[in-house]
């Protein structure tokens, strides 16, 4: 209780204030640590263990932590990823196919930030290293353009567009990569053809959405690649042997004849040259976008402008096309009376 | 923001699917991106079904669970032409029409696809899912019946995963159910016949063959399959190299029928709402719609139950009649499982004799070296040794040699019957002889008989019955081999008049209706009561009698007056033609009053059959009649010989049945308290046997008694009448006393024991 005299005195004196004196050093501190020392070793108590964690370890850790729940995790993982693909050299001690295998399923994460990093990092990636892998990439990009969240779905967009300037010659001739993608981007779009038109209902007062005119760019880019004129290049001698000699240079060159593979189906075939692309495209989307490019060309504004530009690519796509395919619907059933 | 808003709510799968239900024409779009996102998700999922992302497998999942809710509302949506269709037709017709079916066409197909080809890898809960969508998909008419089934029966015999199992299972067999409760589906069911069928036959030695025969049993049991092929099904699986392919089998063969008839016990028990009570409780609580609906159901519900009652019963035939060849069956079963070095454990082993002895002796086959196996297995050390003597019982028919079974029974009595053995097993022993001889008689010695018959006066009880039952056995069926002071009176009496002998070895005896000489008798007597009513004399004349017969004879039961009531049609006039001349005849012999013409007498009245047509009703006074004969019968004699008796040689011998007497001994005290606690009910608190009357009939909703009444009466009520006795003058006293004394003395105010 503080009774006596002494006792109050002591409690008083906790709250004594120093008194600060002209030309008097300032009193020093309780926790004050003299560092003013000098000394001709420093002896540490804990000792830096030899084996700590190099560049490659701290890439498997952070690589690891890509998968994890914290999305604040994740998006950092991913940072540090695109640091370490950045540098020159840069550094990827799990490849690019293990480091592909781990980041795809994030192109749907649902963190915006994540997505956003996820894109940095992918174009980070060497483009030589992608291009081998694209029919695994583009089934991760076909997810994310057709999930149900709208976010998601722009993102798509932009995977989409990386992985059309990365490698987008060998998307456009890749198993399953033609008219699935198309069939996405046209469902999106809302130009799925038939004769029904019942408008778009989610997407409130606008009539396609913000995403309208970004979605029109985006397959315009991708019909550019499909339709691209290859230049044919002049055979000369040195072929007949490269023909035979030579390493393929695309990375699955017998993948066309599907031996290891389950049957495809016309949506997941190899559409490998001009021709046959234009060919499937007239067949299946043609008469859709045609319609959906008139009617958005007449919107006028961004949506507009993209129309224009997807036009144009149609236009120089699809202007020297033909019907050249030999077995027309009257064919097919020319042969219905024979075992084969 | 109003578009994120949007965007949240469209986010949630359940929402959507629900939107979709409501408005299939304007979210036309939405579900197709969901389709391409499907589509995408499974190109994913298949690309790697192993390793892939957890997140790929939920949303795959959600997906899965989506479209197949959505998959039918898209088919709703078309003209009902196409409903009819299967899928890949409805696509071909409806291509011009819709864009919907073409896309959910697929559906089926990748999940058929995804599960036979990776159901073994699969994610347990998205294997489930695909299981369950698939289902689902059958329900809504999307794909049928077969498609289903042949796509889980595969899976159901190759996965390694007990809970897949355990779902396919159950769902193959409700899918089998369901698409047999309307009608019987035979073209679906010849299929998944046919597939079990080459289950079990294509490879003997695998358990594969157990899937099949649970689903057959379970089908069986439930009375949708009921014709030859399971039967076919479940003798391969008996035939299998399998022992638990093979028991399965066995035991289907003993027991499903019973088994059968214990479901449909059950199913009948249902309890049936009491109308009366719902009706009271309707006049009295305060009316409603719910109340009312109540009723409805409940009326439904009691005449449900009646119209099943009165149902004819499904002809049923079981399981052993429907087999086809099972003489060859029956050799096979005994060259495979019983005759070589097989490795069966004892349990199987007496299962298979089991059902090899009752087809034996059911159809009445020649196995006649089952007969031989028996000879090292009878003897007491041998384990279930009463099993093996029922089965040896079980096999005996009129049709074996006697020559074959006579060796046997001289080796159970020189094993089991003598007096060093124990009581038990001599009483065992004798029974086995006597149920053995009950089927062929013609396997006793007399000399070895009368050695067993002596047996009589063992000590034990269960010996002396034992023997009692064969003594009564013989004194029946072959009275000469007995000595002359066992033969009794009625069988020396039938010796003496040459009405007993004993049949010979394959004889048959005529065939007739059972008790049809009660009823001619009844008939003669009814005619004559009638007869004696109208004061005619016994011999009147013929055309008398036959109009006495054509006017009077009431009785709905006579053939010749059924035509009246309108439901029978007389066929023939038979009766009243031909009859007389006979009659007469018979009236005439009677009079010298012979024994020997008595019997032919009798054999003139069971001509009645192929004399006349028996009506319906005809029919029902016989079984009456015979009924009653059988009650008088027995009333005579032992309950126990009437239940023998009752017991027919078709039915199957238990080992119970052999040891039965064995355990004449008294019971032990847990068995007192057990039977006496039978049948009283859980007495879960203490209360006084009183109460719980009390309360049972509470609960039962009968009233009290006048006594409880009284009782009870609220003690202000009987204040008044209390002062007024008090005010009362002495001669109302005494008047009240002399009436209460009478009254009493009376019975009471209620005269009871008093004549009134």
């Amino acid at each position: 209780m503080g009774s006596s005299n002494r006792k109050k005195a002591e409690k008083k004196k906790d709250f004594a204030k120093p008194k600060l004196k002209v030309g008097k050093a300032k009193a020093k501190p309780d926790n004050f640590t003299d560092t003013s020392f000098k000394s001709k070793a420093i002896v540490i108590n804990k000792q830096l263990t030899e084996d700590a964690p190099d560049a490659n370890d701290r890439f498997k850790h952070f690589f690891s932590l890509a998968g994890s729940r914290s999305d604040t995790q994740r998006r950092d993982a991913l940072a540090y990823l695109t640091s370490q693909l950045s540098t020159t050299p840069p550094t990827n001690p799990v490849g690019t196919h293990t480091l592909l295998n781990k980041i795809l399923p994030l192109m749907t994460d649902i963190s915006k930030s994540v997505r956003a990093q996820l894109l940095k990092l992918l174009k980070a990636l060497p483009a030589d290293e992608v291009a081998p892998h694209v029919e695994k990439v583009i089934l991760y990009i076909r997810g994310a353009m057709t999930h149900i969240t709208q976010d998601i779905k722009d993102d798509g967009l932009n995977y989409m567009e990386w992985l059309l300037d990365v490698a987008g010659d060998s998307v456009v001739s890749g198993a399953g990569c033609w008219v699935k993608p198309l069939k996405d981007l046209t469902s999106v779009l809302g130009w799925t053809g038939g004769w029904t038109s019942a408008p778009r209902t989610t997407f409130g007062a606008k009539k396609h959405g913000q995403a309208f005119p970004r979605q029109m760019l985006v397959l315009s880019k991708f019909l550019e690649y499909g339709f691209k004129a290859e230049s044919p290049r002049p055979w000369v001698s040195e072929d007949w042997l490269g023909n035979f000699c030579r390493l393929p240079t695309n990375p699955d060159p017998y993948g066309y004849l599907g031996l290891f593979k389950p049957p495809r189906d016309e949506d997941g075939e190899i559409y490998r040259n001009r021709e046959d692309r234009q060919d499937v495209y007239q067949r299946r989307f043609g008469e859709a976008i045609a319609t959906g490019v008139d009617a958005a060309k007449k919107e006028g504004g961004l949506a507009g402008r993209a129309a224009a530009t997807l036009d144009k690519v149609l236009r120089e796509g699809m202007g020297d096309y033909e019907i050249t395919s030999r077995t027309d619907d009257d064919d097919e059933r020319l042969w219905a009376g024979y075992i084969m | 923001m109003g578009r994120t808003a949007l965007e949240k709510t469209e986010a949630d799968l359940v929402t959507l699917q629900y939107k979709i239900r409501r408005d299939p024409q304007a979210y036309e779009k939405e579900f197709l991106e969901l389709w391409n996102q499907y589509e995408s998700t499974r190109d994913q999922f298949l690309a790697a079904p192993v390793t892939s992302e957890s997140n790929v497998l939920i949303s795959y999942r959600e997906l899965v669970d989506l479209i197949a809710h959505c998959a039918d509302r898209k088919l709703d949506s078309q003209p009902p032409v196409a409903l009819h269709c299967n899928a890949a037709a409805t696509l071909l017709l409806t291509r011009a029409l819709l864009v919907y079916p073409e896309h959910t066409v697929g559906f089926a197909d990748g999940l058929k696809e995804t599960l036979t080809k990776h159901h073994a890898v699969l994610e347990s809960d998205l294997r489930e899912k695909i299981v369950t969508s698939l289902v689902l998909l059958r329900r809504k008419d999307v794909v049928d019946s077969g498609y289903l089934l042949t796509t889980l029966l595969p899976i159901l015999v190759s996965t390694p995963s007990k809970s897949l199992r355990h779902l396919l299972f159950t769902k193959i067999l409700s899918d089998l159910r369901n698409s047999n409760t309307k009608s019987i589906n035979h073209k679906l069911n010849r299929t998944v016949q046919n597939a079990l069928f080459t289950l079990v036959t294509s490879d003997r030695t695998s358990s594969k063959g157990l899937w099949a025969v649970k689903l057959t049993r379970e089908m069986w049991r439930r009375q949708l399959w009921t014709d030859a092929k399971p039967v076919a099904i479940m003798k391969e699986a008996c035939l299998s190299d399998n022992g638990k392919v093979m028991v399965g089998g066995v035991r289907f063969f003993l027991g499903s029928d019973q088994e059968r008839e214990e479901l449909q016990d059950e199913s009948s028990d249902e309890e049936t709402p009491d109308i009366k009570q719902v009706k009271h409780q309707i006049g009295i609580n305060k009316k409603s719609k719910k109340k009312k609906k109540a009723l409805d159901k409940a009326v439904d519900k009691v005449k449900r139950a009646q119209k099943k009652k009165n149902a004819p019963n499904p002809l049923n035939f079981s399981a052993l009649h429907l087999l086809h060849d099972p003489q060859g069956f029956s050799e096979a079963l005994f060259a495979k499982h019983l005759h070589g070095k097989s490795r069966l454990a004892l349990e199987s082993k007496l299962q298979v004799l089991q059902l090899i002895t009752r087809l034996v002796g059911l159809h009445q086959l020649t196995l006649l070296s089952l007969y031989s196996w028996f000879t090292k297995h009878l003897t007491p050390r041998q384990q279930n040794v009463t099993t093996f003597l029922a089965c040896l019982a079980q096999a005996t028919h009129e049709l074996v040699p006697p020559d074959v079974l006579e060796v046997l029974i001289q080796k159970i009595a020189n094993e089991f019957v003598s007096e060093a053995a124990a009581a038990e097993v001599a009483s065992a022993g004798l029974n086995a002889i006597r149920e053995i001889c009950a089927r062929q008689p013609l396997a006793m010695t007399d000399t070895l008989l009368q050695d067993l018959v002596q047996y009589i006066k063992s000590k034990d009880k269960g010996v002396q019955m034992a023997a009692r039952g064969l003594r009564s056995l013989y004194r029946e069926q072959a009275a000469e081999m007995l000595q002359r002071k066992d033969r009794g009176k009625q069988a020396t009496m039938n010796l003496k008049s040459g009405e007993q002998r004993q049949k010979k070895f394959g004889e048959q005896e005529v065939g007739g209706i059972e008790g049809l000489e009660l009823l001619a008798k009844w008939k003669e007597d009814e005619r004559k009561r009638k007869r004696a009513e109208k004061g005619l004399s016994e011999g009147g004349d013929d055309n008398d009698e036959e109009e006495e017969e054509e006017e009077d004879d009431g009785w709905e039961v006579a053939s010749n007056e059924s035509s009246d009531s309108g439901e029978w049609i007389r066929v023939s006039d038979s009766e009243d033609e031909d009859e007389p001349a006979p009659k007469k005849q018979k009236r005439d012999s009677e009079e010298p009053e012979d024994e020997g013409d008595a019997a032919k007498e009798l054999e003139e009245l069971s001509k009645l059959a192929t004399t006349s047509i028996l009506t319906p009703a005809d029919l029902a006074k016989l079984r009456e009649l015979r009924m009653e004969a059988s009650i008088d019968k027995a009333m005579g004699h032992k309950k126990r010989k009437g239940e023998q008796q009752s017991r027919h040689f078709d039915e199957g011998l238990t080992a119970e049945q052999i040891e039965a007497p064995a355990r004449l001994r008294k019971d032990t005290k847990e068995e007192r308290i057990a039977k006496a606690k039978e049948g009283k009910g859980e007495r879960s608190e203490h209360k006084s046997t009183q109460a719980i009357r009390k309360s049972k009939k509470d609960a039962e909703g009968k009233s009290t008694t006048n006594q409880e009444k009284a009782r009870k009466k609220n003690f202000l009520m009987t204040l008044g009448k209390a002062k007024s006795k008090q005010k009362r003058s002495l001669v109302d006293t005494r008047n009240a006393l002399k009436n209460h004394i009478s009254r009493s003395k009376a019975g009471g105010r209620r005269r009871n024991g008093v004549a009134k």
